[in-house]
């Protein structure tokens, strides 16, 4: 914790002696003061002190660097940020002072400047800023603990692989020192490595994972306490290419850096500069420079710690021997690094090793993982997931539809119990899109189809829905329903896609429904053929689809039809004309159209008819079908017809001129068939036959 | 060496000073700081020179450090000077405005010099 007595410290840069002094006498008895004459010297001394300078008290006109130069450096380097900083100037230009306050300066004040001003000027800028400072180290703080964590969990983990290779704990952790160590070198010295703080870290921490492959291989090999055998040797360097497979195989986090990181250390931190390493043979630069590093700090630590194999060498010993090239071949540029923190790297090493307090913690903890005593979670959050678990049985249990929840990252889905009665599968169905899984329920089109909606959805527009059919758990196919959300994660750029939820219902008796009263609407009620407005719609399609094939409209009705309402009653009318109707459905054939246009009239459109013999000769049988006695009452038909294209091409024409043939028929008798001529004059086709 | 007296004799109230300037033996160790200052030497070699970038520097800071100390007289001339000087450009200026003003300076702190020392 800092201490708020601690005086903090201004830099006064100023060329002439004289103004430094004036402005270090008016505030040297509340901050140190630094003084610097020139624009060069202040950014030397910035260079080396920029975490402890609060403030600037810059002068404009100097030799060498103006105090805009000045400012220019500052911003190039990001000084400007965290340190304020306020010109005292005899400039009073307002080009300059414009000028000052683009460069990002705080404050400006001109010459001859009143101390009173000054002081109280620079007390509120100085407080300004350490606030703003203090949130950060706030932010610090938090950052360092997070690490820290993390940096804990894996060293637990590892140290519990360590124990059954026979070393200690401490080996993962002098390696991660040592790897850290390596690092900072080279980031100082080969900029071409791209070495920042996070690879610093993440490789670091990775570090700690590179012998896990190490639990595949027996126990007499590993703890053998003499030199191996060429199959021995063999079998155990085999754990490189295992730690790496195990760490590919990961469910999840595959794609992390730290698991890439660890990937090529594990597979890689035995290959050699020059191509003689395992597995893989790589050769110079094509290691990974994470696994060369590694690689380097595990031979040193082998050399300078006891193992069951060997006892331990000095660090002079060690560092000679690998620079001997005793030990394997490394980057010389690796080489380097190591000569210049060979110096210092054993205390370093020491010194950067958590004290033993904190060691015996480690191996503690990860004893008790060891022996499986597991940490609890909480009672109360036990108890709360219990009951979330209640509830969704129980709501899922009342429902007839089948919920689900798809996860993306694992490629799996799962239903509520009702899925078992629907569709018999399991509630937890794996490998969803990777094999397709569901094909015994779902077809692949409408899967496909059903695949491409869920991924048009949007974080905006989310849900999406969809009719398909299903194959149910005895066998049939059915209408369902499926209604859904998806999920989006949101990290900072983009929102990712990760998961779906939603509900199956089944919707085939509505459907199935939904049909048949679709289809009542186009039916006539009482003779079940098509009404006179589906009649349109129906004949109207066939027309307009159908431009070759010749066709047949007739109409025709009951002759003296109120007279037989009125002699036997309007129910015997209904009845003779459900009769007729029943007739014509089935005198025509499949693809032929029947219907009742009017209370008495009645079409019959045959498509597809081959020549007009033909037609004479349907309308005779027609006539003949159609003239029979009902319950012993005798009636007759008229008849009307037009051809297709010959007298018509549309509906309306062909209805108008069949019409105008039966009005013929009514006015030459009755009973009779007439076929329309578009001279004007119509062809009596033939008289009606006398019901047997 | 009587500060006050010294200012009264170059034209300055004293009052003012000591508000700006607090304590007096400060005020007497700035004076010799002041002196010691090389800026007007500077401003001499570099118009002989016809450094005028170089001479406008001396000037200007020369300007700064008498109005930190309240020397008028000098701050005013060495102002004028600055001014003409600023445009920088050996074409645009007479050389021999430029001598009248820098004679104005010199005199000025000539007669200062002599009073502190």
């Amino acid at each position: 914790m800092k201490s708020t007595v601690q005086k903090k410290t201004i830099l006064i840069v100023d060329d002439a002696e004289l103004n430094r002094c004036l402005l270090s006498d008016i505030l040297q008895d509340d901050y140190n003061i630094v003084e610097a004459c020139n624009g060069k010297e202040a950014i030397e001394i910035l260079k080396h002190n920029d975490a402890s300078i609060s403030l600037i008290l810059l002068d404009l006109i100097m030799p060498e660097m103006t105090g805009f130069d000045v400012l220019a450096l500052m911003q190039k380097n990001h000084w400007h940020e965290t340190i304020p900083v306020v010109i005292i100037s005899s400039e009073n230009s307002a080009e300059y002072i414009e000028k000052s306050y683009e460069y990002g300066v705080v404050d400006y004040i001109s010459r001859p400047f009143d101390p009173s001003i000054v002081t109280q000027r620079v007390k509120n800028t100085i407080i300004l800023y350490s606030k703003q400072k203090e949130l950060e180290s706030l932010i610090k703080e938090q950052v360092i603990e997070k690490e820290r964590n993390n940096a804990l969990m894996i060293n637990i983990l590892s140290t519990i692989v360590e124990f059954r290779n026979g070393e200690s704990g401490l080996h993962v952790i002098r390696i991660r020192i040592i790897t850290e160590i390596l690092m900072e070198a080279l980031r100082k010295r080969y900029q071409e490595y791209s070495m920042d703080e996070s690879h610093i870290a993440l490789i670091s921490n990775a570090a700690a994972l590179h012998d896990i492959g190490k639990n595949e291989i027996p126990e007499e090999i590993l703890n053998k306490p003499g030199k191996l055998t060429y199959e021995e040797f063999e079998i155990m360097k085999t754990h490189s290419a295992c730690g790496a497979e195990m760490l590919e195989n990961l469910r999840f986090g595959n794609d992390e850096e730290l698991v890439k990181y660890a990937r090529q250390i594990c597979r890689w931190h035995h290959e050699r500069w020059d191509g003689n390493g395992y597995p893989d043979h790589l050769k110079g630069d094509d290691i990974p420079i994470a696994a060369q590093i590694v690689s380097l700090a595990d031979v040193y630590d082998a050399l300078v710690s006891e193992r069951v194999y060997k006892p331990p060498y000095t660090h002079e010993q060690a560092i000679q021997m690998i620079l001997n090239g005793e030990c394997g071949m490394f980057n010389p540029k690796l080489i380097a690094c190591l000569k210049e923190v060979s110096g210092h790297l054993e205390q370093a090493v020491k010194l950067r090793s958590k004290d033993p307090g904190h060691l015996f913690d480690v191996n503690q903890l990860s004893r008790e993982i060891v022996q499986k005593k597991g940490v609890k979670l909480s009672d109360r959050t036990l108890f709360l997931l219990e009951q979330e678990r209640t509830k969704y049985q129980f709501l899922t249990s009342i429902t007839d539809e089948v919920l689900f929840e798809y996860d993306f990252s694992t490629d799996t889905i799962t239903f509520s119990d009702r899925c078992r009665d629907e569709f018999n599968i399991p509630t937890i169905v794996t490998e969803l899109f990777s094999h397709n899984n569901l094909r015994g329920i779902i077809d692949k089109e409408d899967f496909q189809k059903l695949t491409e909606l869920v991924y048009s959805a949007s974080p905006a527009s989310p849900t999406f829905q969809t009719q398909l059919i299903m194959t149910t758990s005895d066998g049939s196919k059915e209408w369902y329903e499926i209604v859904g959300r998806t999920l989006w994660s949101n990290d900072d750029q983009n929102e990712q896609l990760y998961s779906c939820v939603g509900r199956i219902a089944n919707i085939h008796r509505q459907t199935i429904e939904g049909r048949r009263l679709e289809e009542l609407a186009q039916k006539d009620s009482l003779t079940n053929l098509f009404n006179r407005d589906a009649a349109q719609k129906v004949v109207g399609h066939i027309l307009e689809t159908r431009n070759q094939a010749p066709g047949l409209m007739i109409l025709f009705d009951l002759d003296n039809f109120r007279e037989l309402n009125e002699n036997n009653g309007h129910l015997f009318g209904d009845q003779i004309l459900k009769h007729v109707a029943r007739l014509a459905e089935n005198n025509i054939r499949k693809m032929d159209i029947a219907a009742r246009v009017g209370g008495n009239e009645f079409m019959v459109y045959l498509h597809e008819v081959v020549s007009e013999e033909f037609m004479l000769m349907y309308c005779r049988m027609l006539s003949i079908a159609l003239k029979q006695c009902y319950q012993g009452t005798e009636y007759t038909i008229s008849i009307g017809a037009a051809a297709y294209p010959k007298d018509g091409t549309s509906y309306s024409e062909l209805f108008t001129h069949a019409g105008q043939a039966l009005y013929e028929s009514k006015h030459s008798g009755k009973n009779c068939c007439t076929i329309y001529r578009n001279d004007g004059t119509m062809q009596a086709a033939f008289e009606g036959a006398v019901p047997e | 060496m009587d500060i006050q007296k010294f200012y009264e004799t170059i034209g300055v109230d004293y009052n003012l000073v000591l508000r700006r300037l607090l304590r007096e033996h400060l005020i007497d160790k700035y004076l010799h700081l002041f002196l010691k200052d090389n800026n007007f030497d500077r401003l001499g070699k570099a118009l002989e020179a016809r450094d005028y970038e170089e001479a406008f520097k001396a000037a200007h800071t020369l300007k700064g450090l008498s109005l930190n100390l309240e020397l008028t007289p000098l701050a005013e001339a060495a102002a004028e000077l600055s001014a003409y000087l600023r445009p920088l450009t050996a074409e645009t200026l007479d050389p021999d405005e430029v001598e009248k003003k820098y004679e104005k300076v010199k005199t000025e702190y000539e007669t200062i010099k002599n009073l502190i020392s």
